[in-house]
């Protein structure tokens, strides 16, 4: 149960407890992370004639836990997808613990298997048991055993309090459920950088919190995050540092505390204001 | 002769039915079924095919496609069967049994490619982003998560097309067969024309029921159960409306691809 504190933590008002103190002994996110870096270099993306992305620079520091903000259409989605390139950039590099991902010699499937994602619609396999989607990567990508695979999986199906359902179909869970079942299948491939592209947005409000819980453990654990989210509460109380966007363009960023209390930008007041 | 007698002679169906159960089933069933399992091959590839990004593979898939669907089977199976071995495709040897299987397995490839195709595209964009996230390659998502899902997708359309090739078989006749290799159709028309009456057709119309309907049931119920216990049931509408996605709600019925009338 070793907590790696690699994070520089400076700047929320949360404390950061051991996991051991957790409300719910179950939903504790893995020991031993390993947390990744992640720089992205005057990134553009034009869709057509549309220009999504109007050139964005950030570094995400290991261990860091990011949210981005910002109204529909302002492009947070389309740069969480460029982290992992689904989606590709028009100009612009993004680098991963050193490697430039967005070169053309990147094999970025293994980039990949040490990226997690986790989506708004769950994207869960659904012809698949939910054990056999947490291992389907495990044994196929990294070809462990099923035996070694099935162990991981139901530690991670189990760090999400879902080991239980193990043999269910996806149908059969609820949206919240299948979300956490689509974090635990993330996580079996142990990632250093979790993406989260608004992974609360699609569930019925009283499934939200057992989402939010199980991302907020991960956190502590010290896993590197970059979070696109409407949930200004989780940002508030988890996020290292929060990222404003509107229009393509990075507006504001900074720790939640001062984003939150003291936006500097007409923009990012009113967004506020209409969201909270 | 009356009307009855024309059609319901029950001394004429009693003496057809030994040749069409034992000779004419087992043929019209092979002939069907060999055409399928390779049709299937062929559909999955063409599919692929014509999905590709690269034109030298999508532009042959649709130009197959588009012939062998536009074309009447009837003058297909002319070509093909006759045609192939005229021009010195003779893997088969001189009998033209196989190539009445290979004439219905292009036939049917090219539906099959179409359903194939139909039932892959209906599938949520996540599902290949998802695997491809978790670093699968293109191909192994294609392979684990695409095509599974497709397959289940389309069966009720993989049944219809089933039939159509039952019933497409009745037409490789034409392509000469020995005694022994006569399916249902053409035993009944032999023996209608010896005897001048219509009860030997009656009687291989119902052998092409009795195989037909209780296929139909058969798959939809299997389409029923793959859909209540495996499958979201929003899976289909791409959308990203996932708060009703909570139980295994019987799903609505996909979109079937709409098979275009033949001949």
């Amino acid at each position: 149960m070793t907590q790696t504190e690699l994070r520089p933590d400076t700047t929320t008002t949360q404390t950061r407890r051991p996991r051991t103190n957790d409300m719910q002994q179950q939903t504790t996110a893995p020991a031993a992370v390993k947390a990744g870096r992640v720089t992205v270099e005057g990134i553009h993306k034009q869709f057509g004639p549309v220009e999504v992305l109007k050139g964005i620079d950030l570094s995400i520091e290991p261990g860091e836990v990011v949210c981005i903000i910002g109204p529909s259409g302002s492009g947070k989605s389309t740069l969480l997808r460029l982290l992992n390139r689904l989606e590709e950039p028009t100009a612009g590099r993004v680098i991963v613990d050193d490697e430039v991902i967005t070169s053309p010699k990147t094999n970025i499937d293994a980039v990949r298997s040490r990226m997690g994602m986790v989506f708004q619609s769950f994207n869960l396999f659904p012809h698949m048991t939910v054990l056999e989607n947490v291992t389907i990567s495990l044994r196929k990508v990294k070809r462990i055993g099923r035996q070694e695979a099935d162990r991981i999986a139901l530690e991670r199906l189990a760090d999400v309090g879902l080991e239980h359902k193990a043999q269910s179909r996806p149908a059969q869970l609820s949206g919240g459920q299948q979300q956490r079942v689509a974090i635990a299948r993330a996580l079996a491939m142990d990632p250093e950088l979790m993406l989260f592209d608004e992974v609360t947005s699609a569930l019925d409000p009283e499934l939200v919190k057992g989402v939010l819980d199980v991302m907020t453990n991960l956190a502590k654990a010290g896993m590197t995050m970059v979070v696109v989210t409407h949930e200004m509460g989780f940002a508030r109380r988890v996020a290292d540092r929060v990222v404003f966007m509107d229009g393509g363009v990075i507006v504001e960023q900074g720790a939640p505390a001062d984003l939150f209390d003291n936006p500097r930008s007409e923009r990012l007041r009113r967004f506020l204001s209409q969201v909270l | 002769m009356n009307i009855i007698d024309s059609f319901f002679n029950w001394d004429q169906i009693t003496a057809i039915l030994p040749d069409l159960i034992l000779v004419g089933l087992p043929n019209t069933l092979i002939l069907a079924i060999g055409a399928m399992i390779l049709g299937s091959l062929v559909g999955i590839l063409v599919a692929l095919a014509s999905m590709s990004k690269r034109a030298i593979l999508r532009i042959p898939a649709r130009v197959y496609v588009d012939l062998l669907r536009g074309l009447p089977v009837i003058l297909t199976i002319f070509l093909l069967g006759q045609g192939l071995p005229l021009m010195g495709v003779r893997i088969f040897g001189d009998s033209s049994y196989p190539y009445g299987i290979l004439t219905l397995a292009l036939i049917a490839g090219a539906y099959i490619a179409e359903i194939f195709r139909s039932g892959i595209q209906a599938l949520p964009a996540g599902q290949l982003e998802a695997a491809r996230a978790l670093g699968m390659p293109h191909g192994m998502a294609m392979r684990l998560i695409v095509i599974p899902q497709g397959i289940r997708n389309v069966l009720p359309a993989l049944t219809n097309q089933f039939i159509a090739t039952i019933k497409d078989s009745s037409l490789v006749y034409l392509l000469g067969f020995t005694v022994s290799e006569r399916e249902l159709y053409r035993i009944g028309q032999d023996a209608a024309q010896q005897t001048g009456n219509l009860s030997p057709l009656v009687a291989a119309g119902i052998m092409y029921l009795i195989i037909t309907i209780p296929l139909t049931y058969v798959v939809n119920y299997m389409d029923r159960r793959f859909k209540t216990g495996r499958r979201p049931e929003n899976a289909m509408t791409g959308e990203h409306d996932a708060a009703n996605l909570t139980t295994g709600a019987v799903a609505a019925t996909p979109a079937e691809p709409v098979q275009e009338a033949r001949r």
